[in-house]
């Protein structure tokens, strides 16, 4: 397998975590017989001029078995980049939210294209994409990761060491993580930040990698060193800066000396960088750069290790103090470090000063034993989490899954290539019939048949994906599979076509939802469920896209019919939500969605009753709901007339039907999902809300059960809806509660993914193609 | 009434929490909108007058007739009356019947008389009781309303005693959460005073006497702080005590907010004066600037027309040159008959006698080169990000024209060439050392392996094109370009209906505009990904006003006139 991997600054020697780590992924798969090359500028290091050629172009073999190719550096607009640059860095926190850009697209456009660029590292990209199996590209920022990734598409793993800062919400850093087949992270809580950054679409390809610690073999007497002089001590390792918050620790290790002024706990920095030591010299030792066996004895002899830093993807430091069986404190605020120290219980979580301070008294007064007990907890999970050998073997496992596989080869072959069409009322963007008809056929081709979609409406924005209906295309058909639900002017055709054929069927509302408000339709839909049975004896194989619909089938005389479930993949929503929109839903009012069309069997007008109720404990709340009307509907009349009668203009939206961006803005920013609808054949927003995270309420009723599956969360009757509204004030209101069911949802979502839908559909195929074999007595098919 | 398939949540607990959260609704909701001043005001209805009783005239009491009928019957007796000395047998023959007679019919007379005036009193009665029975009726009517008023109103002063009562619990309320606060700041001063004192404790005698100096201060601050929860209290006394006075103060408050609105008035007026001063005077410079960009304009266009006049005499010369050429080289003319046959491109049915006018056409109308080349600029970044413009994937650029474009790309050592069918206008991109081809374009990316360009672009063109050539050049553009490549498409934008009804027709060689979304469309329809339009250069300094009704009258007018429509080829395999 050929590697590269692709960084703006390389060397053996570089300080910082992604400089370090790139070069012992890069040694690592070398010694692994892998074949590497690294990719890097002329540019020395971050901390040199980002324009100025240092090293010259070219390749070198380095000792370790691995090539690097450098690239020269292009002239950058310094002025331009500073101005950009600082404004990104003084913007004030609460501005930033994810899915907005924090500045204008200028000025993002101009901080992106002034950073460290190279045109010949990416024009060797582009030309060089076909030679390499896959490309490890880190950290996120700068110009040859994120045009880099542009240039070669899904081949590119990024390695982001991402933290939570303002380049993070950069739409051009967001296409970059839409646009890398693979995303890597160091740490669990890296990954979670990624997932509220840029949402859903990442959730399939990303993976959490972790990253080794080399501990303990570079122990060399020669260096001299008196750790034993500074006595009792906790350690801090690393740049000292204030993005590194290290005047956090500084200050509250005088609140804590003014505390116990007596005590013996001396404060100890190592590290590039200077501190205000603020008159603490007597307490607080800076011994400045420290070479690596330095830190081995430093880092044996402390009590324990700080780390205040929020702007952490993974700590180095925090691992080696672990390998050392050293108790770690963590900054609260950093989603990386602290959601690790939780899990391996090694060690404290402080957020302030004051708790800093306190948390120094804590350690003054640990015992040797509490402070091996938290110590050895944290080993024992570093041991796991940051092993080199452990993470290279992930490596090697991810690496290998996204070089395409072979598809799987048709099990059966026939003498002329077959032709297996789908035939369908109308083709529609985004919705999910159609999205299933589409993975079907893709699918099929990739079982080596040809396959495409008839339609009788298409709509344009899909019409590239398929062809209108006509007999000739039936006719030339080896086998259809045909969607239905009403039957439209097509079923006849369908019904009369004498070749394998299957249905899969979408389900049929109730009519007496519609005797209401819209009689002449009940009747259609009347008529659409007596003519099921007539069906039935038409179809052999016939699918449902749930238990409950496939039962309908069967209940319809069908013979079997199986479950084929709609599959929902979270890729479809790489890119940025609609930002306006964004920026208005993300203002600190609650937000409650219920996405789906309007209609009686959806329940909406009870929705709308329950959320006056709710209005009670959450005044400012805003119910948004989502999805087309048809034009003059008397129930969206209904709806509307009932939201003005009731005084709830201001809280109730009804949208209408919204763009994929603006959808996606809904659920990014939706804290409930709150379904009460009475009849659904499958409901898709519901896994659509679960890939969002956003917690879902729903009524049992008709598939609602089983489309949640393990996380449902449901009322069973409707008869106080202030108790229901007081659910739902619950899901959003208790973490605990609500952290409870996203990870149950996590789990769900899942279950729907095209992989799943695959294996059923190849039996289909297999069972169409059985029966046309017994059709023809099998002259031109060899089954494998 | 809750179910779940998740072990982690507990139903009772949950339950526990929905039934006080609810009750907590019902509260809310039953106490109306929760503030006081916000409760319904009951109206009781006008109270009924209760009729005067009717005045009645009660007939006299009927004449007693009973003296006279007994006077009668005792004559009647006594004139029967018989001597007593005759024997009792035969006393009846001796009796005198006939006044006996008349006597009792002088008697049942009587009582006939009497009679009939008794049954005409008993008729006159009658019709008193039921004059009487009348009035009783409408009283009880009005009784009715009375309780229903009653009720009403009994209504009210409950409400109206829950308000007090409710707005006494707000009262407490506050006072308790002040009171509170008060509490948590008293035992911060505490928590404080502790943590002072300790240090005072721990330090050297120095020190502790600074710190001391401290605690006192803290201390005083602290009593203060217990001066401050003291008035607080106070005030909130005072409040609750207002709460009697609110009527009035209300009133007071009313007028004074009349007062306060005629002062406003009065204001608002002063100001509206000085805005209409304000306007006048930025009229009038708004004028003068006018004049001004007026005169620097006709100076410009003099200047533009200097240039381009020179501009079109030696294209007309480098013209006549080349058709010289062609004349006298061996193979020239034959080599005409070569083009390919398709003649329904980009003006290729144009013989190149019209090559010259077209250049110094668009010197005149397109824009000076500068001005072009800057406008063009906005696309770089996207040929840059779709990674276009090196060796294997370089920039075509259909209908180069005057090669403003290439020029930039050029000078951003973005790799890329230009085709055009126009002889006098690649003369001056060769002059400019641009790499371009002279030939019709289609034909020219048919020339194209597929999968070999790394953008293509084509700036005002497709409105020269007929529908089945622009779908042409489309089917094309996808076939050469490699998956992620990058299609750019700039147009007049119709939607400004000065473009659209005017500004279009001023180029002869100009089929029909090219609507926005259509373009789009037609590039989504050859199976074109993340399409999307740009629309670019609105009409700088012109609006008819900023109001909400005008805001669509302005982009009509003084909106976009281009616009780039861009899409990418798919890059999934």
């Amino acid at each position: 397998m050929k590697l590269a991997v692709v960084i703006p600054w390389f060397g053996r020697d570089l300080k910082g975590g992604a400089e370090q780590q790139a070069w012992q992924i890069a040694s690592r798969l070398a010694a692994r017989k892998h074949d590497v090359e690294v990719l890097t500028t002329c540019c020395r290091s971050f901390q040199d001029d980002w324009a100025t050629n240092h090293l010259p172009p070219g390749e070198v073999k380095e000792p370790e078995g691995f090539r690097t190719r450098r690239f020269p550096v292009d002239e950058r607009d310094r002025a331009s980049f500073d101005a950009a640059c600082s404004n990104l860095l003084n913007l004030p926190r609460e501005i930033l939210k994810p899915g907005v850009s924090p500045v204008s697209p200028d000025d993002a456009q101009k901080f992106v294209d002034e950073l460290v660029k190279s045109s010949a590292l990416q024009q060797f990209l582009v030309s060089q994409r076909e030679h390499f199996d896959a490309f490890i590209f880190l950290p996120y920022l700068y110009g040859p990761i994120i045009h880099g990734i542009m240039a070669v598409g899904d081949r590119a793993c990024l390695q982001p060491c991402l933290h939570d800062e303002a380049y993070a919400y950069l739409p051009q850093v967001a296409d970059a993580f839409y646009r890398a087949g693979k995303l890597f992270f160091n740490s669990e809580g890296e990954a979670e930040l990624a997932l509220r950054l840029f949402g859903p679409a990442i959730a399939t390809k990303s993976v959490v990698i972790g990253e080794g610690v080399e501990t303990g073999s570079l122990l060399r007497s020669n260096e001299h060193l008196e750790p034993a002089a500074l006595g009792r001590f906790v350690l801090y390792l690393g740049r000292k800066e204030a993005g590194k918050n290290t005047d956090l620790l500084i200050r509250a290790f005088s609140q804590f000396r003014r505390v116990r002024p007596n005590s013996a706990l001396r404060l100890v920095f190592a590290g590039h960088g200077s501190v205000e030591l603020n008159g603490c010299r007597d307490c607080i030792t800076d011994l400045g750069l420290i070479s690596d066996a330095q830190k081995e004895q430093l880092l044996g002899r402390c009590l324990a290790l700080a780390q205040p830093s929020v702007n952490e993807s993974f700590s180095r430091a925090m691992m080696e103090a672990w390998h050392h069986g050293k108790p770690v404190a963590v900054n609260g605020r950093c989603l990386a470090t602290s959601i690790e120290a939780r899990r391996a219980n090694g060690g404290w979580i402080a957020e302030n000063e004051d708790d800093w301070a306190a948390l120094f008294v804590e350690i003054d007064r640990a015992t040797p034993d509490e402070l091996q007990r938290l110590g050895g907890n944290g080993k024992r999970h570093a041991e796991v989490v940051a092993d080199w050998d452990k993470v290279m073997q992930r490596y090697e496992h991810e690496l290998i899954l996204i070089t395409p596989a072979t598809p799987p080869g048709p099990f059966i072959r026939a003498k002329t290539p077959l032709t297996i069409n789908q035939f369908l009322p109308n083709l529609s963007y985004g919705d999910a019939i159609s999205n299933e008809a589409i993975t079907i056929r893709d699918h099929i081709r990739t079982l080596g048949f040809r396959s495409d979609i008839y339609a009788r409406f298409i709509d344009p924005k899909v019409a590239h994906e398929c062809h209108p209906f006509s007999m000739d295309a039936l006719q030339a058909s080896d086998a259809a599979i045909y969607h239905h639900s009403i039957g439209t002017e097509i079923t006849p055709h369908v019904v009369r076509f004498s070749r394998p054929k299957c249905l899969i069927y979408h389900n049929i509302t109730p009519a007496e939802f519609f005797d209401d408000f819209r009689p002449p339709f009940a009747d259609i839909l009347r008529k659409g469920r007596e003519d099921l049975p007539v069906l039935a004896p038409n179809f052999l194989l016939s699918y449902g896209d749930s238990a409950y619909n496939a039962q309908e089938l069967a209940q319809s005389g069908f013979h079997k019919p199986k479950v084929l479930p709609i599959c929902i993949n979270p890729e479809k929503w790489a890119f940025l939500p609609e930002p306006e929109l964004m920026r208005r839903l993300s203002d600190g009012r609650t937000n409650i969605i219920f996405v789906g069309r309007i209609a009686p069997n959806k329940k909406q007008d009870d929705l709308i009753t329950g959320f006056a109720h709710y209005l009670a404990l959450d005044p400012t709340a805003r119910l948004f709901i989502i999805g087309a009307a048809e034009r003059d509907d008397p129930y969206a009349a209904y709806l509307f007339e009932m939201i003005t009668r009731r005084g709830l203009t201001d809280a109730v939206h009804v949208t209408g039907s919204v763009s994929e961006g603006q959808l996606a803005a809904y659920y990014r920013t939706a804290h409930l999902f709150w379904c009460m609808s009475e009849h659904e054949g499958f409901c898709a927003p519901l896994i659509e809300a679960m890939w969002f995270d956003v917690p879902v309420l729903a009524f049992r009723s008709s598939a609602v059960p089983e489309t949640l599956g393990k996380a449902a969360l449901m009322f069973t009757d409707k008869t106080d809806l202030a108790a229901v509204a007081a659910v739902a004030r619950s899901l959003i209101t208790e973490p605990k509660m609500r952290e409870t069911l996203i990870r149950s949802q996590r789990r769900q979502r899942i279950t729907f993914l095209s992989t799943h839908l695959e294996r059923i559909l190849t039996e289909a195929v297999e069972q169409m193609l059985l029966e046309k074999g017994k059709s023809l007595g099998s002259p031109d098919l060899q089954i494998l | 009434m809750i179910e779940t398939t998740i072990p982690e949540i507990n139903v009772s607990d949950l339950m526990e929490q929905v039934r006080l959260k609810a009750a907590e609704i019902h509260k809310i909701e039953t106490s109306g909108a929760g503030s006081i001043a916000q409760s319904p005001r009951i109206e009781l209805p006008p109270l009924d007058v209760i009729p005067l009783q009717p005045v009645l005239l009660l007939p006299k009491p009927a004449p007693s007739r009973q003296e006279r009928i007994l006077a009668l019957l005792t004559e009647a007796r006594e004139r029967t009356a018989v001597r007593k000395w005759i024997p009792k047998p035969f006393r009846v023959f001796f009796r005198n019947q006939d006044d006996y007679n008349r006597a009792l019919l002088d008697g049942v007379a009587s009582l006939a008389k009497a009679n009939a005036e008794l049954a005409s009193r008993v008729e006159q009665l009658t019709r008193c009781l039921d004059v009487e029975q009348q009035w009783l009726a409408e009283v009880q009517q009005r009784s009715v309303g009375h309780a229903t008023w009653m009720e009403a109103a009994s209504r009210l002063l409950d409400s109206t005693f829950r308000q007090v009562q409710r707005f006494r619990e707000e009262a407490r309320e506050q006072l308790d959460m002040a009171t509170a606060k008060v509490g948590t700041e008293f035992a911060e001063f505490r928590r404080r005073q502790d943590r002072v004192e300790e240090f005072a404790r721990k330090s050297s005698l120095e020190s502790e006497r600074s710190l001391r100096k401290g605690v006192d201060a803290l201390v005083g601050e602290m009593q203060a702080l217990q001066r401050q929860s003291e008035t607080m209290a106070e005030r909130l006394f005072n409040l609750q005590t207002k709460s009697d006075r609110d009527a009035d103060l209300r009133e007071a408050a009313g007028s004074r907010i009349h007062d306060l609105q005629s002062d406003l008035a009065r204001a608002g007026q002063h100001l509206r004066n000085l805005q209409a001063v304000h306007d006048r005077m930025t009229g009038e410079l708004d004028r003068v600037a006018a004049s001004t960009v007026d005169l620097r304009r006709s100076i410009t266009a003099l200047d533009e027309r200097h240039v381009s006049d020179g501009a079109y005499f030696r294209m007309e010369l480098s013209q006549q040159a080349s058709l010289l050429r062609q004349w006298f080289s061996p193979r020239g003319p034959k080599n005409n008959q070569k083009l390919p046959p398709s003649r329904k491109e980009t003006g290729a049915d144009m013989p190149g006698r019209f090559d010259a006018f077209y250049v110094s056409f668009e010197d005149r109308f397109r824009g000076p080169r500068d001005e072009i080349k800057k406008r063009v600029e906005i696309y770089l970044p996207l040929i840059r990000e779709a990674g276009a413009g090196v060796s294997k994937a370089r920039v075509l650029d259909v209908g180069c024209g005057r090669g403003e474009w290439l020029e930039l790309l050029k000078e951003k050592k973005v790799q890329a060439s230009g085709v055009d069918i126009n002889s006098a206008m690649l003369a001056q991109c060769r002059e400019r050392k641009l790499q371009v081809v002279q030939a019709d374009a289609i034909s020219h990316l048919r020339t194209l392996p597929k999968n070999s360009l790394g953008a293509v672009t084509g700036f005002h063109i497709i409105e020269h094109l007929e529908l089945e050539v622009l779908m042409d050049l489309l089917a094309e553009t996808i076939r050469v370009l490699r998956p992620g490549g990058i299609a750019i498409f700039e147009s007049p934008n119709c939607k400004n209906i000065v473009v659209g009804a005017t500004n279009f027709y001023v180029d002869p060689t100009h089929r029909n505009p090219v609507f926005p979304e259509t373009a789009e469309f037609m590039l989504a329809s050859h199976g074109f990904e993340r399409t999307r339009i740009e629309y670019l250069s609105p009409v700088s300094g012109m609006s008819l006003g900023n109001s909400k009704e005008l805001a669509a009258l302005n982009e009509l007018l003084y909106g976009p006139q281009d616009y780039g429509v861009i899409a990418y080829k798919p890059d999934r395999k």
